[in-house]
């Protein structure tokens, strides 16, 4: 008997850590990915947009939709990462320009759609500005009762990446971000802390790209490549793939241990914006229910396994 | 030797502070300011004059009142009503010595002014009298200052909401002040206090030592200790306050960072948050990193050095 999948929506920015996370997200077997939905973040739109149909085109898994996502942040102009993630987002890869088109239907819309078809068994993946996720709860306020968890790679609860005490996509809308933990719906945070524990060595990067000449499994590691170099430089033991994390968890949550915190998201101080201000249970004068689990360790060698496993898989199923 | 002020919400930590400083061969304490914090005013104020009068030094260590109320927010209360030190021993309201004749700031400023030597100022209360101190008499504070090392904020969490520590909570803007007024200062924040726990087998070898500053750190400890069994279910009272002292004179015993810290004053979530910018990698910002955010110490290292001290008294 097959066993029933696991409905999901993968919101993301792509980008060469959203592109590994969704590799491991295809490969994996026990997922009905019912679509993509880009949003602006690590680049415009358009860019984002385009990367995911490359992305999918790339590894044969062209019949997964792609929808309209937001090009800017609920409230505010849209931010951007600028060329982290090299001019085209995909870093040094270059890839064909897509076949593949984008549906005419709003992320929102459809992610709302899907949320009630599947009663309450949709899950999300959301690795990059929680715009659209926003978005549909704003429209469809009922939407919280159809949707089982997300899981999201974003903030910090120490320091942050763009400023002192932000990560980039809760910097990048904040006020998405705080519709989105104010939802009631169950959330997973991976932040930064976790993500650099969840580091790739040089070793790990030779694993990776493997010694099949896989062509997954070399853009997989050509992505990760200068991530790497750039931390070894800094003393730092390897290069960080954070939205990867969130797809670990997705994958087998037994590869990382959360505690349950409450978490909120800090919108207008000057130095705070865009915090994720996590209250744990021994605050003294500010009580609050949990409605995160917040990853804070990692089995880093089976994070790369899984990563390995992936790639491996789709560039077998290319070959055949 | 050191000589220092100190600036207390008197409370059981702090108490075990001004023991230590009182006990030490290598301190020289000139004056114990009272700040709201833990308490209101009369309590903190109460509390230290108390505690100089027990511990015999009444006489050396003039006690003087501070701030009331935050620098602009409304009155911060940790705990409304009476709270007395919980000990034996200590002396009737009717036996108190009195306090200086001189407002906490105006005590500091003439304890600055008179001091040949440089004076470390060990805030371990909101921030309030010491940014007055620096607001009003900067130059004093840029001449005859040497250290600040305070207990408050945290680089990684708070206590009293998520984002803020007490002492910074209490009163944002003082905070802000006493970061910004370009002196390095010293943070043992929630980070390091977490680490310095004390063990109740620990606090009975204290309690053995049998003098005066030994009773009041063994009795304050043991409130905690009784509090966190009764209601966590652990036998681990933090050090908080006591922090400061020990790093002053055994700073090899401390993990440090150097940090850019701002106060948040400005949010909905994080104010009275010690913003601190460690960041190894990321874009600078351009702002020095003056100030010392304590990590971590050598927990054994910690005890050893606490008992030491104590033992000093009245030698």
């Amino acid at each position: 008997m097959e066993l029933k999948k696991r409905p999901v929506i993968i919101d993301c920015d792509p980008g060469e850590d959203d592109a590994v996370c969704l590799f491991m997200m295809f490969a994996d077997e026990q997922f009905d990915i019912l679509g993509i939905t880009p949003v602006c973040g690590n680049k415009p739109l358009d860019f984002c947009t385009t990367n995911a149909l490359r992305l999918c085109e790339l590894t044969g898994y062209t019949d997964i939709p792609v929808l309209k996502g937001a090009p800017k942040a609920i409230f505010r102009e849209a931010r951007t990462a600028g060329d982290i993630h090299g001019a085209t987002g995909l870093g040094n890869v270059v890839l064909p320009d897509p076949v593949k088109t984008v549906e005419d239907e709003y992320a929102w819309d459809f992610i709302y759609r899907q949320a009630v078809a599947h009663k309450g068994e949709l899950e999300i993946l959301a690795v990059g500005p929680l715009t659209n996720l926003a978005t549909a709860l704003l429209k469809y306020p009922d939407l919280k009762d159809y949707v089982k968890q997300i899981v999201i790679m974003g903030g910090a609860s120490g320091m942050g990446n763009m400023t002192p005490t932000a990560e980039f996509n809760i910097w990048a809308d904040p006020e998405g971000a705080k519709v989105v933990f104010k939802s009631g719906i169950s959330m997973v945070m991976m932040g930064l802390e976790i993500c650099y524990d969840a580091y790739v060595s040089p070793e790990d990067l030779k694993r990776i790209r493997g010694d099949k000449g896989g062509r997954v499994a070399g853009v997989a590691a050509d992505l990760i490549s200068k991530r790497v170099d750039h931390a070894t430089a800094n003393g730092m033991p390897g290069g960080v793939l954070c939205d990867a994390v969130s797809a670990a968890y997705m994958i087998d949550p037994s590869v990382i241990e959360c505690e349950h915190v409450h978490v909120d998201v800090e919108v207008s101080g000057m130095l705070t914006e865009g915090k994720t201000v996590v209250t744990r249970s021994f605050t003294e004068n500010a009580k609050r229910e949990p409605n995160t689990y917040l990853g804070c360790g990692i089995d880093q060698p089976r994070f790369i396994d899984l990563i390995v496993a992936a790639v491996e898989k789709i560039d077998a199923e290319l070959a055949q | 030797m050191r000589k220092i002020l100190m600036d207390c919400d008197t409370g059981g930590d702090d108490a075990t502070a001004i023991s230590l400083a009182v006990a030490s061969d290598d301190i020289e304490l000139l004056g114990v300011t009272a700040c709201m914090g833990n308490l209101e005013l009369s309590e903190t104020l109460r509390n230290n004059l108390a505690l100089v009068s027990y511990l015999g030094v009444a006489d050396q260590v003039p006690v003087a009142e501070g701030s009331k109320d935050p620098l602009v927010r409304p009155r911060w209360v940790g705990a409304a009503g009476e709270h007395r030190l919980e000990m034996p021993g200590l002396p009737a309201d009717s036996e108190l010595p009195a306090p200086h004749q001189l407002d906490a700031v105006e005590f500091m400023a003439k304890v600055l002014r008179e001091s040949d030597d440089k004076v470390t100022l060990i805030p371990l209360a909101p921030l309030t009298n010491i940014a007055k101190l620096m607001m009003q008499y900067p130059e004093l504070v840029e001449e005859k200052v040497d250290d600040i090392i305070l207990m408050g904020g945290g680089m990684y969490f708070g206590n009293t909401t998520g984002a803020a520590e007490l002492n910074f909570y209490a009163d944002p803007e003082a905070a802000k002040a006493v970061f910004a007024f370009g002196k390095p200062v010293v943070m043992c924040g929630l980070d390091v206090c977490y680490n310095g726990y004390i063990t109740q087998q620990e606090n009975d070898e204290i309690h053995a030592i049998g003098n005066k500053p030994a009773e009041v750190f063994y009795h304050m400890t043991q409130h905690t200790l009784k509090w966190q069994k009764e209601n966590n279910g652990v036998e681990r009272a933090l050090m908080y306050d006591s922090v400061p002292i020990i790093y002053m004179l055994h700073p090899e015993l401390f993990k440090t960072v150097k940090a850019d810290i701002q106060i948040e004053t400005t949010s909905e979530l994080c104010d009275g948050m010690s913003v601190c910018d460690a960041r190894v990698g990321q874009e600078e910002t351009g702002r020095p990193r003056i100030h010392t955010v304590v990590l971590d110490v050598d927990r054994e290292g910690y005890i050893e050095r606490v008992k030491e001290i104590l033992k000093q008294a009245g030698k």
